[in-house]
């Protein structure tokens, strides 16, 4: 398959928004994930990235680890009213009991000095369809819909 | 890969997929379309999607697919889907992210002259007193305990903070209040998300627009008090960040249950779980919260509206005849009792992208439109038109008193961005006499009228197969877009 040059790319749905990202590992793959994110909802060119957050979200697999992952920062962008223009994994495990857990690090601008630069919402990071795998060559792939 | 389900011709507008298409499936599934509709319907996977909704446990009669169907993520988009018996479920994605997401018209007693003049200076001041956009506060500051009360109480609880006209009650669904409304079971972020939203517009597809009754279909009109050259209001508008977070959760929550209750899904998007079981009753808890919120969203709107007709034409509001002729949901899961092969139930009625459309026999319908059934607000795109209809006793019958919602995609967002530019669309929709404020212009061109199926033909069908029937064609005069 293709690999798109920015590691990510817009999937055509009728209804909603979807995208595919990839990565040579499994951290790169979540951060071309949020990448591609961000850039449906907004110009991420023409954004600052002078505020700086971390999170970090646990789930028992990799799928829901990846939704978790682009909830939280859809969540921390408007709770603290940020757009996001890049993040970082700052670590990725696979725990014993707990399944998965991440840490990251998000950089974004002020959503009121940002407006010119929005492009859409998203309600929410669906199951539907949704996919990570490890293809072969060792390279990592996934598949994420929004509802939009 | 895309594999469409086979299609048995039922009648003019009614095609099944039978029960045998796919293993797993309870009931066969229902589509209403004509031969057009039915295309595009093929043209994305929306078909299967209504033989995955066939798998739910609990579900009676058929899954069904109303003639603006269109592809979801796990249901489809223009769905129905009733369960009913002991192993009913309910499911969060039946609904979607934008619970009781809705539309209701405000009548006012301008004729199209009478504002064609005004137009610009109106349309400016709904701007100015509307928030709307991504992550635009409301007007009304609510603490904690504020939100509370209105995801318990709706409506009545605004219009005891002094907002909202006491007369809107009978006219909205449920009488502005649902039901069974537990905020304890709605989470923290889901709080967080919604304080701060109450009377926004917010994004997406959400709109306001200033119409006018451009065309009257029968006598039924004058009953809803409508006529020919009259201007009203549409809203469209949701729960906003509360309903996306509440579904959110739940998802999460029964996806990882359903496990525990034996249910096997063919997309993980229909998690559901139980109507009896904790994870069930705690959602429709949960998700009669954020129906209040989007109920009091919705009044609230509607007095910042109120407000700017007061402002542009220096007399009251009440002066101005504007009075809510009705409020209805397209996004909910709601209690109601219907026959399934004679016998009456109680079911769980999930309608994703679709409209209750009820005769005026049910009690649910408001005394003064009893005689000719509950009004169904239809929401056009943008350069064409909307529609008011009325419920039917066929729709009872075929489709558990369930009909369209819109005129439905055909185009998904970023195709209609790469084709069509905010600005342009918005001069040519000026040409048109349509003014129009956008949040974005990126968001304009995904609203462009391209993008969507034709809402004359997805209510002409609607009206053929008897799930509901044409009242009055509204045309846009004025576009608030979020």
């Amino acid at each position: 398959m293709r690999v798109p040059e920015n590691g990510h790319e817009q999937l055509e749905h009728t209804a909603d928004a979807g995208i595919r990202a990839f990565g040579g590992s499994l951290e790169e793959m979540f951060e071309n994930a949020a990448e591609g994110m961000f850039r449906l909802l907004a110009d991420t060119g023409a954004l600052g990235e002078g505020i700086e957050v971390g999170l970090e979200v646990t789930a028992p697999s990799l799928p829901e680890l990846l939704v978790e992952w682009l909830e939280e920062l859809l969540y921390l962008s408007e709770r603290r009213g940020l757009v996001w223009k890049k993040a970082k994994v700052v670590s990725l495990e696979e725990g014993l009991e707990e399944g998965w857990s991440l840490r990251g690090t998000a950089w974004g601008a002020p959503l009121e000095s940002s407006r010119e630069a929005l492009r859409g919402e998203i309600k929410g990071v669906t199951y539907h369809q949704l996919e990570v795998e490890k293809e072969r060559g060792g390279r990592w792939g996934c598949r994420v819909i929004y509802d939009v | 890969m895309k594999a469409t389900p086979p299609l048995q011709k039922r009648s003019e507008y009614v095609w099944e997929i039978p029960l045998d298409a796919r293993a797993g499936m309870r009931v066969p599934g229902r589509v209403f379309a004509d031969a057009e509709l039915l295309r595009l319907a093929e043209g994305d996977r929306a078909l299967e999607q209504v033989v995955n909704v066939a798998c739910l446990p609990g579900i009676q009669e058929a899954s069904m697919a109303m003639p603006d169907i269109h592809w979801g993520y796990g249901f489809p988009i223009g769905g129905v889907a009733a369960t009913g018996g002991g192993e009913a479920v309910v499911s969060p994605g039946g609904v979607g992210y934008d619970i009781c997401c809705g539309v209701r018209l405000v009548r006012t007693a301008l004729g199209e002259e009478d504002v064609r003049g005004r137009m610009g200076d109106l349309l400016a001041n709904l701007a100015a007193l509307v928030p709307k956009g991504l992550g635009v506060k409301g007007r009304m500051r609510l603490g904690r305990r504020e939100t509370e009360e209105i995801m318990r109480g709706g409506v009545p609880a605004l219009l005891a903070r002094g907002v909202g006209w006491e007369e809107d009650l009978e006219f909205i669904e449920e009488g502005g209040v649902f039901p069974g409304a537990d905020p304890s079971k709605v989470s923290e972020r889901a709080f967080e998300r919604g304080m701060d939203q109450v009377g926004t517009l917010g994004s997406g597809n959400h709109f306001l627009e200033v119409q006018k009754v451009d065309k009257v279909y029968s006598g039924a009109a004058r009953v809803l008090g409508l006529e020919e050259g009259q201007v009203v209001v549409m809203i469209h508008s949701g729960s906003r960040g509360l309903g996306h977070q509440v579904c959110t959760d739940y998802v999460k929550r029964m996806s990882r249950a359903a496990e525990r209750y034996g249910i096997q899904l063919p997309d993980r998007q229909l998690a559901c779980a139980p109507v009896g079981s904790p994870e069930g009753s705690d959602y429709l808890a949960a998700m009669a919260c954020a129906a209040n919120f989007a109920l009091a969203n919705r009044e609230g709107l509607t007095e910042w509206v109120r407000e700017g007709f007061e402002k542009t034409f220096r007399c009251g509001a009440r002066g101005l005849g504007m009075t809510l002729l009705y409020d209805i949901s397209h996004n909910l899961a709601k209690r109601e009792r219907h026959l399934v092969c004679g016998r009456e139930m109680e079911l769980v009625v999930h309608r994703k992208g679709a409209t209750r459309s009820f005769p005026g026999s049910r009690p649910e319908v408001p005394a003064p439109y009893r005689e000719v059934g509950q009004p169904v607000i239809i929401p056009g795109d943008m350069g064409s038109c909307s529609f008011v209809m009325v419920g039917t006793e066929e729709a009872l019958a075929l489709s558990f008193g369930s009909t369209c919602h819109g005129a439905g995609r055909s185009m998904s967002r970023s195709q209609a961005k790469k084709k069509i530019s905010g600005s342009e669309l918005r001069r040519r929709l000026e040409e048109e006499g349509i003014l129009v404020e956008a949040a974005t212009m990126a968001g304009l061109a995904e609203e462009a009228p391209e993008a969507y199926k034709d809402v004359e033909r997805v209510t002409a069908v609607c009206e053929g197969a008897g799930l509901s029937l044409r009242v009055a064609r509204l045309r846009p005069m004025a576009v608030l877009k979020g």
